[in-house]
């Protein structure tokens, strides 16, 4: 999504999809509060769920709602580009516990993509399956390019992607708590580098510090993993 | 004029980083590079500016909204993943819970404890 070419006007249905998007987001984001910021009541999960439900439902095109919805993309990319706020504010924090960070982040990414291969093996997927599954690690706006540079299927990349941090935003409280690691840093780091973006901006809104690992594991693992992973690929 | 400064530097520095992408042809995409301008660029001027704040917590708190959108393009893959939706989702959730947990873990063992509060900088949000 660039800056750069920008949008048509959204016309009425454009700005109707927008005020749609934008009451559901307001109204479930006044039900998680009021439900005390429950794990399931993630607004982006249930908004999404509901717009594709009315899509479906009624025939329509995915143009007709990206009308209204390429707005919110722009809104996206800058707001991508604001994660750089709180890693200046914790740099400090980050710097101090660098090593850790760097092998930590490693040993979590190498174990995402080891895990989903080896199941995709073991159940016979297809390899272009395969393929998109290895760029799990890696934030969606890289794994699109990536994929397909080694086989796979961009569109199927970015689906893994978001549903990867949904589900990594759902469970991390749970997992958190169940195994004691209360350490804000720590969970910051897992949601970058296992939930993306997803768990990035769920992150900064537990806190800044959280934020600004999440923020710098995912840009970090993105980069690092998109530009190993075609080698290790055309090697194997 | 707060706001507005704020939003401008944002757009401006993604717009740089869209042309150094280009330029260089690099794989990365323009947002992930831009934060790495900005950060250096927050060095140099060693301070926040309030306008930039201002926008850049407003944007981090409502980030999951704009995610919408690209939730909502999976009505795109319907195709691929009425074939092989259980095997998938069975992959996505080992595969997310391991490295979630594994890297929390592994930090939590060897990253020193944190200093006490009052080293830490001011925080966004």
């Amino acid at each position: 999504m660039s800056i750069i070419n920008l949008p048509d006007l959204p016309g009425l249905e454009g700005a109707l999809w927008i005020a749609l998007t934008l009451a559901l987001y307001a109204l479930f984001s006044r039900l998680r509060a009021a439900l005390g910021g429950n794990g399931l009541a993630q607004p982006l999960l249930w908004v999404s769920a509901i717009l594709i439900a009315v899509l479906v439902l009624g025939d329509i095109e995915l143009a007709r709602y990206d009308r209204g919805g390429d707005w919110l993309l722009v809104l996206l990319a800058l707001s991508t580009v604001s994660i750089g706020v709180p890693i200046y504010d914790n740099f400090p924090i980050i710097r101090q516990a660098a090593g850790a960070f760097l092998l930590a982040m490693a040993i979590g990414s190498v174990s995402a993509v080891a895990v989903a291969l080896a199941m995709a093996h073991l159940m016979q997927l297809d390899a272009a399956i395969f393929a998109t599954l290895s760029t799990k690690s890696i934030t969606s706006p890289l794994a699109f390019g990536v994929t397909s540079e080694i086989g796979g299927l961009p569109a199927l990349a970015m689906g893994v992607v978001i549903i990867t941090g949904n589900f990594g935003v759902l469970v991390g409280p749970k997992l958190f708590a169940l195994t004691k690691l209360h350490d804000e840093r720590a969970q910051g780091l897992a949601y970058g580098v296992a939930a993306h973006g997803i768990g990035t901006a769920e992150a900064i809104r537990k806190s800044s510090l959280m934020g600004s690992f999440a923020g710098l594991s995912m840009g970090l693992n993105g980069v690092l993993t998109s530009i190993i992973l075609p080698y290790v690929i055309s090697v194997s | 004029m707060h706001i507005v400064g704020g939003v401008l530097l944002l757009a401006a520095i993604l717009a740089v980083a869209e042309a150094v992408k280009n330029a260089a042809g690099l794989m990365i995409p323009a947002p992930v590079l831009a934060i790495v301008i900005l950060v250096f660029g927050l060095f140099m001027l060693r301070r926040v500016p309030s306008g930039l704040r201002l926008v850049a917590d407003f944007l981090l708190w409502h980030m999951a909204l704009f995610f919408i959108p690209a939730l909502v393009a999976m009505v795109a893959l319907s195709d691929v993943l009425a074939q092989t939706l259980w095997p998938l989702l069975a992959i996505i959730v080992v595969s997310t819970i391991i490295p979630l947990w594994l890297t929390a873990w592994v930090f939590a063992r060897l990253a020193p404890p944190l200093e006490d509060a009052d080293d830490k900088p001011e925080g966004g949000a």
